[in-house]
């Protein structure tokens, strides 16, 4: 029984064996004629009772099972053959850039071995200890420097406020800013008065605003003389300003409310209010026979006192760099 | 047909995705040695330019040195390194009293020990740090008007050398007996501060710890 892949495979194969065509002489008319084709099977179905069942010849029997590709196994082995080589180029292709970055480590590590070399020279070693060590010379002056503070200032202020030297026999300044103002007198009144005159002094922080150019200080003075007779100021770094003056109980002072002062203060803002001399403290007070030989018993006995006080930092502050140090003399009115 | 180009079709690719298997095989197991070696090559190529850069800075450093070494020369006269400079600091006095008219009393000024002191100062970042220099104080009286005296001080403030003004004291002799006269005697206590480098600084320690043993 031939079925209808048989019969397919034979017809294929008939022009390839066309020449041993006498060899098969038993194929049934019906096959040989391709004019008829077998289609959709009915026509198969019904001559299949008159086919005659005829056996095949071994070679094509076998045939039906084998699929041959002509040529699938010469381009098998090319396209291996290729993938190999590309797999091979790539890889040496990588080989050569890591021998290249290779070479270029080597180069490098023998440049920076120079370069070490070079920057630990023993010359360049000593430019570096004295570079380090004027660095640090230099920190540390810029520290104390700064650090300091401007105590001449203190002396204008007293120079100025204590003029009548009978008020205060001598005055004790020290760095932290405490102050301690010693003096004789004959009467309680007189170190009442010296009391008094530590006091009753105040000082007015001032801001310059901003954009109204150069600090102008002799504006702030006017601002302020004509209600305090004996105002001193000075300039001092970022614009700001101080003025001083006598003023009873400075703590209350109110500036805001004089409408001179703040018709005046134009460019001026005010920033703080204080008094000069703060934590006023009657350190001693002890009675001294001035003199042995002195008939009126009364007269011979003075008062010692001693004040102290701290100075309101802002008094120590050194002055603007812009400004010359013995310019402020000419601001003291 | 359409089989045999079917089962070609199948089998270029299953060869193009062994050629693409082996590639990317030979690509991974070459991969972490050359990015090894990519990475040695950026991080010695950084060190080079580190090292050049150092070198650069380095000879720049060298001449700005040279240049401003009569500028650099003054940090020595204002600090003074490792020791006090005192007979330098003593001739400054006598040339401030000297263009201020006051009379220094020379043979009441006494000289302490030097001493190293610590301040701490802070930096842009608000750290914290401690420097330690020398100080030797120095007490004397210079006589003269508030004026005078007013302008040693300032005088001495704006001098070179540092000094930093510990007391003064100001007084005058006979306030009660003539009020008018205007003649101060000023008692001024300073400090000569000067650099401690940290050889110095190093040997002065080992000098006290043994002193203490």
């Amino acid at each position: 029984m031939l079925d209808i892949e048989e019969k397919n495979i034979i017809q294929n194969k008939q022009p390839a064996t066309g020449a041993s065509a006498g060899a098969t002489p038993q194929i049934a008319p019906a096959a040989q004629t391709p004019s008829q084709p077998l289609s959709q099977g009915q026509g198969l179905n019904k001559e299949a009772g008159k086919v005659p069942s005829v056996p095949l010849p071994p070679s094509l029997a076998t045939a039906s099972t084998r699929v041959k590709v002509p040529g699938a196994g010469n381009i098998t082995i090319v396209l291996s053959l290729v993938a190999l080589v590309i797999s091979a180029i790539f890889y040496l292709v990588l080989v050569g850039l890591a021998k290249g970055v290779n070479n270029n480590i080597e180069q490098l590590k023998r440049q920076i071995e120079d370069l070490d070399k070079r920057t630990n020279s023993e010359e360049n070693q000593t430019l570096v200890e004295k570079y380090n060590s004027l660095k640090s010379q230099l920190k540390t002056y810029k520290t104390l420097i700064e650090s300091r503070i401007y105590p001449a200032r203190l002396i204008k202020i007293v120079l100025l406020r204590y003029p009548k030297k009978s008020l205060f026999g001598s005055i004790d300044f020290r760095e932290d800013g405490s102050v301690n103002f010693s003096g004789s007198a004959f009467s309680l009144t007189d170190v009442a008065k010296a009391y008094v005159a530590i006091r009753d002094y105040a000082l007015v922080e001032l801001k310059w605003r901003s954009g109204a150019g150069s600090p102008d200080l002799s504006e702030a003075l006017n601002a302020f003389s004509a209600s305090k007779g004996d105002v001193i100021g000075f300039l001092l770094p970022e614009n700001r300003a101080v003025v001083i003056f006598t003023q009873s109980e400075p703590q209350s002072f109110q500036p805001l409310k004089d409408s001179y002062i703040m018709a005046n203060l134009k460019n001026w803002e005010i920033a703080r209010v204080a008094p000069v001399f703060s934590d006023l403290q009657l350190l001693s007070l002890e009675s001294e026979k001035k003199s042995e030989e002195e008939t009126n018993p009364l007269a011979g006995i003075t008062k010692k006192y001693t004040f102290s006080v701290k100075v309101d930092p802002l008094l120590l502050v050194p002055p603007a760099k812009s400004t010359s140090l013995s310019s402020e003399a000419g601001y003291a009115y | 047909m359409l089989t045999n180009v079917y089962l070609r079709t199948v089998i270029i690719v299953i060869l193009s995705l062994l050629t693409l298997g082996f590639a990317y095989l030979s690509y991974s197991s070459a991969r972490p040695q050359y990015q090894r070696l990519l990475q040695e090559e950026r991080s010695l190529n950084k060190r080079k330019e580190e090292g050049e850069n150092r070198l650069k800075t380095l000879e720049e450093l060298g001449r700005l040195l040279k240049e401003k070494s009569e500028n650099l020369s003054l940090v020595s006269v204002a600090l003074p390194k490792d020791n006090p400079g005192l007979p330098e600091l003593f001739v400054e006095l006598d040339n401030i009293a000297a263009s201020n008219g006051v009379i220094q009393e020379v043979k009441e000024s006494t000289i302490g020990n030097q001493v190293s002191l610590q301040k701490k100062s802070s930096n842009k970042e608000g750290e914290e740090t401690t420097l330690t220099y020398g100080a030797v104080p120095i007490s004397f009286k210079i006589k003269g008007s508030l004026s005078q005296i007013e302008g040693f001080i300032e005088e001495l403030y704006k001098n070179l050398r540092l000094v930093r003004i510990k007391s003064i004291s100001l007084s005058t002799e006979n306030e009660l007996q003539s009020p008018t006269s205007d003649f101060y005697t000023a008692s001024l206590q300073i400090e000569a501060a000067y650099f401690l480098s940290e050889e110095a600084l190093n040997a002065s320690q080992s000098g006290a710890s043994t002193t203490g043993k």
